[in-house]
């Protein structure tokens, strides 16, 4: 059976000219009708335990396409295991069967020449399978064994968490994703579905046993929607998908759809700052709505004239009026099942950061003002009208876009009604939807680049948040039980019988001065420096360090601090200093209220006992304190360090102790890192309470 | 990219294990016809009547390779230039328009003369500059902004782009195949009447690509750097784009010079695809097509690479996770062992059971991912095979690099199994036959065959040379030309503080 296409088309050719006093030529041409011509049909067929098939006969060329949706996807990831779906989705394709290894599986298929790819997306995974009409069963039967009975390689597991590894740490390479990822989490809220991003320790986290529940809550044929395109008949399609696929069971178990929470930023402008670029890379824009279908064609209509296409009016704007960018688009945009956004983004030489921002914001004003002219509103319409008849340009376009319709469960003639609506989408429509869905004062303005080359000054613009995009170290594999009030309890006490017994010159210290030899350990080589340190507490530190005949000064008063190194001035950021702060004897004893420390465990080391304390704060900064029971000293201290290169646990060890003036100092200690010293360091002199003269310092 | 069609061609004629059906290639030929112009102007068309739509190309025998070294990137420019409108389409005063351009051309010459001195006077150029932005401020009321867009698009023009590369220039865009007519107007306007309007704004835009696509790319970068040092004299040294500084140095009259040497009825080729007939476009192609200038086509360079003479490495420091290029100079897309290349990625790259990714991903798991590819920057004259590698976290480059000419080194010593080869082969078949299955995707095919072997027919010819690939060949091919004074190494690798960068140059220099 053939249907034919409804040519709507013809009736709504309402093509309002310029006012050009003579008539041009490419205003009196004259078209013919569009030809008449037959859609091809998607046939139907199921299997008895629920696939859906759905076909598109194509005798062009000896090729068979198989495009299956499954519901599932990285929308339904766990907070602590995202990209679980991906992880499913890959594993299935290299992971073997029941009786195939993965090489085995690889192998058969190249030799083949059928290509299979199993993929997770946002809310659905998709198998794609090509091959020659002719192997169309081979194809089928190992689809079904992939599918069905998968082999689950704990080893194909690690090869795929080596790649998400190596992407995590890629994150940051190239602007655009980094502000993809930092608008959702602006938009979205950080840590949700919408807005997730794949950590190290979430890779850590997930095993074998998540792929499995994820394969047997997902994957089942009642929730498979199977396209397939070629010379093939559907009858012989559904013999061969009933005869290896007949046995498979349903399991799936598909959990509600997350909800979008509400966000609220007290900032206007988010900047990551990348040294790197001489382009800055930004989104502007705020969260939207789910879809609502009387909506559909006004804001079809808003997005041609407004920012798509090359010749919407912010491309004649920022790009083609201004010459400050090459690219920009954006939109109102809704989703099915879940909140969209509204955006606009665009790329510029750093410099004009701030005109075009202005310049975007002055476009979403001027829309919201005046409304559109009939000219843009009827090229607008005409554009969707005259180009539906590209909707059939392929067999496999049509079968994809039924397979889309049939998954959001889409009305059979959702696409004629969409158009014939579009046809009716007046001035006043767009006026009303921009009015109520572009909202100036709640968008925030994201940007990636290069902040010191912004001319101009981007506070105008409103408040500005500074955002981290570092890649968060691979957590500490040891788990921490959670906190009792028992070992909290028990924790604080050993630490405030520290301060009564062996720290109890913490109470009055004031200040020291200190010279030690520290010794650092760097690919093999060893490089010693001499240090004298003169710390007046409880946030002034000046020292001078000397190596190779060279001395650098690192001074840190408050929140500010600077490092002066050979004429050049490295800043130290508050974060750095806090981060030091953060745990020392004299910080614990003065500032005890922002600290959690909790009792672990009892342990004993080469004989020694110690009591272990996690020490935690509101940041989720913690450090692990082993007290020596019996002398009373914090011995060893580990703790997380973020910088390069030492990203992950380090641990210190301290020993020598000398009491003086109450105050303990370790006069021999080191530091290990991945079970190697990479620093030790010996106190030669030390004094306690001396005068210093504040002028040392002074930030210079 | 030109010679997939052959390959597929061939393997579809093979009877192998895994193909045995014949495929009836006259039927896609008999689709295909041509005529040419009394101006030299060739038309070809691929007849597909299924649904009434029509894709449309135009391909100019002009690119990258054919500028001199102060006109690298002229031919991207003019690209733009091409959607700039015509004297009838994106004016609101045509003649009020032309005298602004005069008086514009007038004083941007100045601002060249005295940018061009040794010693220029900077407070006349900004004098001159704020001369041109008044005049820059009046061009933009007679512009009626992107107007050759809106009228396509409201006629139901899609994928409206174009392309510039090393070899070619490439415009296309879809229309239903009703409105044939207007693109045979609008199409061949641009070439007849081109405006070159906004063109001290389009330059801004294309410092901006600049910037998107190389500067802000260390990828982008890198291949940059890379055509820099693998080429001495041939133009492929030219990355397409072209300097920032000539980009801010071209002129409106240097446009039209190149402009008037290369889009001529001997230098371009038009495609069309889609439910249009012989008698349809020819029709229209004479009544709009005709008044073209004849010219000529561009000669074959005669300036060719010297044999390298040693290897040559480069390492970009970049705020960027590692990245390796290996580079090999191959000879161009016409030389018989071309084709060998292509299917070397299918051997060394492409598919999970392939050599690179079986060591280098899968088993060592030292790989991110392995690319390979040939005809790099272009395929007209001798080029580049390029195989390219991300090293997985903690990997070091070194060792990547070393695995990779592990794996040259096995090609050059051992003949690559039966097994091999075929499911290579097997492989290559299935991605062209994918390839066949778009209009558009053959007709570029087409054109690119017309212009570089002298006719769109040989796209189906040649069919038996594959078939005699073999694994004594690929060896041969191997010891030719993976060789190490034939290449280059590049990598990008993580910025590292000015010491440390001095540190290991230091030891470099200790070696030798």
């Amino acid at each position: 059976m053939k249907k034919q296409i409804i040519l709507i088309l013809a009736i709504l050719l309402i093509f309002t000219g310029l006012n050009f006093s003579k008539k041009r030529k490419v205003d009196s041409i004259k078209f013919p009708k569009l030809k008449e011509f037959n859609i091809p049909v998607i046939q139907k067929a199921s299997t008895n335990n629920g696939i859906k098939i759905r076909l598109i006969k194509s005798d062009k060329l000896p090729l068979i396409n198989i495009v299956a949706i499954i519901k599932g996807g990285s929308i339904y990831d766990p907070e602590t295991k995202i990209s679980l779906a991906d992880m499913t989705a890959q594993l299935l394709r290299i992971g073997g069967t029941a009786n195939m290894n993965g090489e085995e599986v690889d192998a058969f298929l190249d030799s083949n020449g059928i290509t299979i790819r199993i993929s997770a997306s946002f809310e659905y995974f998709t198998i794609y399978m090509s091959c020659m009409d002719e192997n169309l069963e081979k194809g089928l039967e190992i689809l079904s064994k992939i599918l069905m009975k998968p082999g689950f390689d704990k080893n194909k597991l690690e090869e795929i968490k080596t790649q998400f590894t190596s992407s995590v740490q890629r994150r940051n390479d190239t602007p655009q994703p980094i502000l993809t990822r930092e608008f959702n989490k602006i938009l979205y809220g950080e840590n949700t579905p919408f807005s997730s991003v794949l950590e190290y320790e979430h890779i850590e986290n997930i095993k074998i046993n998540d792929i499995k529940k994820e394969h047997k809550m997902f994957f089942a044929p009642e929730n498979l929607l199977m396209g397939i395109s070629g010379p093939v008949k559907i009858n012989d399609v559904k013999i061969l998908v009933e005869k290896y696929f007949g046995d498979w069971k349903n399991t799936a178990h598909i959990p509600p759809y997350p909800r979008v929470k509400r966000v609220r930023n007290d900032f206007k402008i988010a900047l990551a700052n990348k040294d790197s670029l001489n382009q800055n890379y930004i989104s502007i824009g705020h969260i939207g709505t789910k879809e609502d279908k009387k909506l559909q064609p006004v804001i079809k209509v808003f997005n041609s004239i407004f920012s798509q296409g090359m010749d919407s009016r912010l491309f004649n704007k920022v790009r083609t009026e201004l010459g400050l960018t090459y690219g920009v688009g954006g939109g109102i945009f809704q989703n099915k099942l879940y909140k969209g956004k509204t955006y606009f983004s665009t790329f510029t030489k750093s410099e004009s950061t701030i005109p075009v921002i202005k310049a975007i914001f002055g476009e979403i004003e001027r829309i919201k003002k005046k409304k559109v002219s009939e000219k843009e509103l009827s090229d607008a319409k005409n554009y969707f009208l005259n180009s539906y008849v590209f909707k059939f340009s392929t067999p496999e376009k049509i079968l994809y876009s039924k397979l889309s319709d049939e998954f959001y469960g889409n009305d059979e003639n959702e696409q004629k009604e969409l158009l014939k609506n579009i046809a009716k989408v007046t001035a006043d429509d767009v006026f009303k939807l921009v009015q109520t869905h572009l909202k100036l004062e709640k968008m925030k303005v994201v940007i990636i680049g290069n902040e010191k080359l912004i001319k101009g000054n981007l506070s105008e613009l409103g408040k500005i948040k500074k955002l981290d995009i570092s890649i968060k170290p691979p957590a500490v594999k040891e788990i921490i039980p959670d906190a009792t009030p028992e070992t909290l309890k028990k924790g604080s006490m050993i630490i405030k019988n520290l301060y009564k017994n062996k720290y109890k010159g913490f109470k009055k210290i004031k200040s020291f001065k200190m010279t030690y030899d520290m010794t650092m350990s760097v690919r093999g080589q060893q490089m010693t420096m001499g240090m004298d340190t003169t710390k007046v507490y409880p946030d002034k530190n000046f020292t001078e360090i000397s190596v190779m005949g060279m001395k650098f000064t690192r001074i840190v008063n408050g929140k500010k601090g600077v490092m002066n190194q050979m004429g050049q001035k490295i800043p130290i950021t508050e974060k750095q200093i806090k981060d030091e702060q953060f745990g020392s004897e004299y910080d614990m004893y003065h500032n005890m209220k922002n600290y959690k420390f909790q009792f672990l465990k009892e342990i004993k080391i080469e004989g020694i006992t110690y009591d272990v304390i996690y020490i935690s704060n509101a940041d989720k900064k913690w450090k692990k304190l082993y007290i020596n029971k019996k002398s009373g000293f914090i011995e060893i201290t580990e703790s997380l360090s973020t910088q390069a290169p030492m990203i992950g646990v380090i641990k210190s060890i301290s020993s020598d102790f000398k009491i003086i003036k109450g105050v303990p100092f370790s006069f021999k200690s080191k530091t290990i890192f991945k079970k190697k010293v990479v620093r030790s360091a010996k106190i030669k002199t030390i004094k306690i309470n001396i005068k210093v003269d504040n002028k040392l310092f002074i930030l210079k | 990219m030109k010679k997939v069609l052959i390959i597929v061609l061939m393997l579809l004629l093979i009877s192998g294990v895994t193909y045995t059906k014949d495929f009836d290639f006259s039927k896609i030929k008999d689709r295909v016809s041509e005529f040419t112009l009394e101006n030299g102007l060739k038309f070809i068309l691929l007849e597909d009547h299924s649904v009434p739509i029509a894709s449309f190309v135009t391909y100019v025998n002009v690119g990258g390779v054919d500028e001199k070294i102060g006109d690298w990137g002229i031919a991207h420019f003019l690209e733009h230039m091409a959607f700039k409108g015509t004297s009838e389409i994106g004016t609101k005063n045509w003649k009020k328009e032309k005298k602004n351009f005069a008086k514009m051309d007038l004083i941007f010459s100045q601002i060249l003369a005295e940018d061009n001195k040794q010693t220029p006077d900077k407070a006349k150029i900004k004098e001159l500059n704020k001369k041109l932005a008044l005049l820059k401020k009046e061009a933009a009321k007679y512009v009626v902004a992107n107007e050759f867009d809106t009228i396509l698009k409201r006629n139901g023009g899609v994928g409206l782009n174009a392309g510039t590369g090393a070899d070619s220039t490439t415009y296309y865009f879809s229309l239903p195949s009703n409105k044939l007519e207007l693109w045979a107007y609008l199409e061949s306007a641009r070439y007849l009447d081109p405006a070159f309007r906004e063109f001290y704004k389009e330059r801004d835009v294309i410092t901006e690509e600049r910037r998107m696509r190389v500067e802000n790319q260390p990828i982008g970068k890198l291949i940059e750097e890379v055509l820099g040092i693998a080429y001495k004299v041939h133009p492929y040294k030219n990355n397409v784009i072209g300097p920032m500084s000539n980009i801010h140095h071209f002129s409106r009259a240097s446009l039209k010079r190149f402009f008037n040497a290369n889009y001529t009825g001997e230098n371009m080729v038009i495609g069309v695809t889609g439910d249009v007939t012989p008698k349809q476009l020819k029709k229209l192609a004479k009544k709009y097509f005709s008044k073209i200038r004849k010219g000529t086509k561009n000669p074959w360079h005669y300036t060719f690479e010297p044999k390298q003479a040693g290897e040559k490495r480069i390492t970009i420091y970049d705020d960027s996770q590692p990245f390796i290029l290996l580079a090999y100079h191959c000879p161009e897309g016409n030389h018989p062992d071309f084709i060998k290349f292509e299917l070397l990625n299918y051997i060394l790259t492409s598919g999970r059971s392939s050599r690179l990714n079986k060591k280098m991903v899968i088993k060592n798991k030292s790989a991110l991912a392995v690319f390979s590819m040939g005809g790099f920057p272009g395929t007209k004259y001798p080029n580049l095979y390029l195989m390219l590698s991300l090293p997985n976290k903690d990997i070091k480059s070194k060792k990547l690099i070393k695995s990779m000419l592990n794996e040259i080194d096995d090609l050059k010593e051992n003949l690559i199994s039966e097994k091999e080869l075929n499911s290579a082969k097997v492989r290559m078949k299935l991605n062209a036959v994918r390839g066949l299955g778009s209009n558009r995707g053959l007709l570029v095919e087409l054109l690119s065959s017309e212009v570089l072997t002298g006719s769109w027919e040989n796209t189906f010819n040649d069919i038996s040379k594959i078939d005699k690939i073999t694994a004594k060949d690929i060896k041969e091919l191997a010891k030719k030309y993976l060789t190490v004074n034939n290449r280059i190494i590049a990598r990008i690798e993580k910025k590292i503080k000015k010491k440390e960068v001095k540190k290991e140059e230091n030891k470099k220099g200790e070696k030798k």
